[in-house]
């Protein structure tokens, strides 16, 4: 008798403090990191190499509500939408981040091995790669120096610099120019004979294998594209819920990384998804599964099953031109 | 982060000659100084060339599919069992073109080569990212874990894979060095060099893989397999089944344990959603391997 007392007064007071906990986590407020003008740095365009980017000021700390980090020369704002919750309309997890940048020197690319990038199949966890660049945000590169299945003889263009010639015909190719902007080369195009290094007179930056496209120009790219096997890497399997992520530009110097996790979606509900975020020009799918990482001031903000981080070759990333130290690149 | 690839070869330079003079001494008792001497010179002479072209063409074959270039020579494009395998050569021809036996000259220098092997190993400490593991938030302390400092404010940690596979070839030395009189010595010897290699390899962050297989860690394990399969077939008389082919059977299941580690640590395995505890999938992998070690002392102790 006692004890059905003391559960009828245990259990609305423990109920009670879970609604408070879960309310007190629901309206935790999103903390900005904002660095003005006045900060004392001076804007520099970073070098076409394969150094990292400024130091960011010793004030800004990462912690789980910081949601924007933003000075003079680049601006990031991270998303979470919840499985059901803001977007019932997609029944997954989905995190995302929209950056701004200032000058295009500041979309980078860096490999796990520094002694010898883009050639060694060597690989660390993303925020590992992260820190040492000092990247503001980053996310997993196409795994370029994975070498199996049908990635295994990939174009490697990595900041300014070719490390691998050979081409993966069946996969279409995400060119970056020297202007930051995007360009898709699909696999219609004969990828091996056309020259990669330059594109509408302009040169490419970094250029990645593994796709496939998911939008070009606006437009979505069809369903019988995206969704055929042959477009995608081995394993990347289009037409099953696996962990997507893809790499978008919304305008000039404006993109978008999105990534769904907890629950897979089939590579063309992964698209429309993404069309809902931002308007987005263009959208090109890098690898997802485990090697999802979307890394925010050196943490990694995706929790992909289990919460376990697999270690990858490489890394697009973004970075401050805010030099705050006095530091010679 | 840099290479030094000059130490590296001097460092290889030293103990090639340390294996080579060890080698000579115990080929002495066994021939004539003179010999001993030749067979030395022509060790290390072939060991050099075979062990250098066999490094290369085992990583050319493992890569085919990426359509590589053959005759070319980069530190980073060479095949460590590749090697093993040039060096093992070098000894039997050695040992042939001087009219020697060419198991018992392997077998005499099966420490030796466990010896070079090891310092092999504790070479790839100069060459960054080649020898080592998993990144690591906090290092621990060498050898565990290597340091490398990028400047005054920034170093990272990584665990020292190196110096833990160097470790297992000077066990795999002492266990040579302990079945002296073994007629198997050399395949035993080779046998505790690839056993914890399978592990081993698992750890380090730079493998040469075909699609997800590690390429080395599955020679070595091919191997190890089939010493204890050959156990089986060379033994004789009426033998209960499972005694002839208890330890490859164990071998086949501690290959299909091996197999789910890997997939486990990948991710490509969970359970209830969540990755299973690397700790446990490692606590798996050398629970097989140590069993497959008993198998093959208890199988060869039953010749």
């Amino acid at each position: 008798m006692k004890k059905n007392v003391i559960f009828k007064r245990l259990i609305p007071v423990l109920a009670a403090l879970i609604m408070v906990f879960a309310a007190a986590t629901a309206c935790a407020e999103r903390e900005e990191f904002i660095l003005g003008e006045d900060s004392g740095g001076v804007f520099k365009p970073l070098p076409i190499n394969l150094d990292g980017g400024y130091k960011l000021s010793k004030d800004c700390k990462y912690s789980g509500n910081l949601a924007v980090y933003e000075d003079p020369t680049i601006r990031v704002e991270r998303f979470r939408i919840d499985r059901g919750s803001n977007r019932p309309e997609w029944p997954v997890n989905c995190a995302y981040a929209i950056i701004e940048i200032k000058d295009p020197s500041q979309i980078r690319t860096a490999s796990a091995d520094e002694a010898n990038p883009f050639r060694s199949s060597a690989t660390k966890v993303a925020r590992a790669i992260a820190k040492l660049k000092n990247a503001v945000f980053a996310v997993n590169g196409d795994y370029c120096a994975a070498f199996s299945g049908s990635k295994s003889t990939n174009y490697i263009l990595r900041q300014g610099t070719v490390y691998s010639e050979s081409v993966e015909p069946s996969l279409d190719m995400l060119l970056i120019d020297e202007d930051g902007d995007f360009h898709i080369l699909t696999a219609d195009e004969d990828l091996a004979a056309i020259d990669k290094t330059m594109i509408d007179g302009k040169r490419v930056i970094n250029a990645f294998q593994f796709g496939p496209a998911l939008v070009i120009d606006g437009e979505p790219v069809p369903d019988e594209i995206i969704m055929n096997p042959d477009r995608s890497p081995t394993y990347a399997k289009p037409g099953a819920g696996e962990i997507r992520l893809c790499i978008a530009q919304i305008d000039k110097l404006k993109y978008l990384v999105a990534t769904c996790y907890g629950w897979g979606q089939e590579l063309n509900n992964f698209r429309d998804m993404v069309m809902t975020l931002a308007p987005i020009k263009t959208a090109y799918t890098l690898d997802g599964g485990l090697s999802a990482s979307l890394v925010f001031m050196n943490n990694k903000f995706n929790n992909v099953q289990g919460g376990s981080e697999r270690a990858i070759t490489d890394i697009i990333y973004f970075a401050s031109a805010w030099d705050l130290y006095g530091e010679s690149k | 982060m840099e290479i030094n690839l000059t130490a590296y070869l001097l460092f290889m330079g030293c103990s090639a000659a340390a294996c080579i003079l060890w080698f000579f001494l115990a080929a002495r008792k066994q021939m004539p100084a003179a010999k001993a001497g030749a067979l030395s010179a022509l060790t290390l002479l072939l060991g050099i060339l075979l062990g250098i072209a066999g490094a290369r063409l085992v990583w050319f074959l493992c890569r085919i599919n990426t359509r590589p270039v053959l005759f070319a020579l980069n530190y980073y494009e060479l095949s460590y069992y590749g090697g093993v395998a040039g060096v093992i050569l070098a000894v039997w021809l050695s040992a042939k073109i001087l009219g020697l036996n060419g198991r018992e000259t392997l077998n005499t220098f099966a420490p030796m080569g466990a010896f070079m092997a090891a310092m092999a190993r504790f070479a790839e400490g100069f060459l960054a990212m080649i020898g080592v593991g998993a990144w690591m938030e906090e290092g621990i302390f060498f050898p565990v874990t290597v340091e490398y400092v990028y400047d005054e404010s920034y170093s990272e940690f990584y665990l020292a894979v190196f110096m833990l596979e160097g470790l297992f070839s000077l066990i795999a030395m002492i266990l040579s060095l302990i079945h002296r009189n073994d007629r198997d010595r050399f395949l035993r010897t080779l046998f505790y060099l690839c056993l914890p290699q399978v592990f081993c390899e698992s750890l380090r962050a730079q493998s040469i893989k075909w699609l997800f297989v590690r390429s080395e860690q599955l020679f070595c394990f091919v191997f190890c397999e089939g010493v204890l399969f050959w156990y089986g077939l060379r033994r004789k008389g009426q033998v209960p089944f499972l005694k002839r082919w208890g330890a490859a059977i164990l071998g086949l299941l501690v290959c299909g344990l091996i197999i789910a580690a890997e997939f486990a640590l990948d991710g490509k395995i969970l359970i209830g959603g969540e990755m299973i505890p690397k700790w446990v999938t490692y606590g798996f992998m050398l629970a097989g391997l140590g069993a497959m070690a008993v198998a093959e002392h208890k199988a060869r102790k039953n010749p």
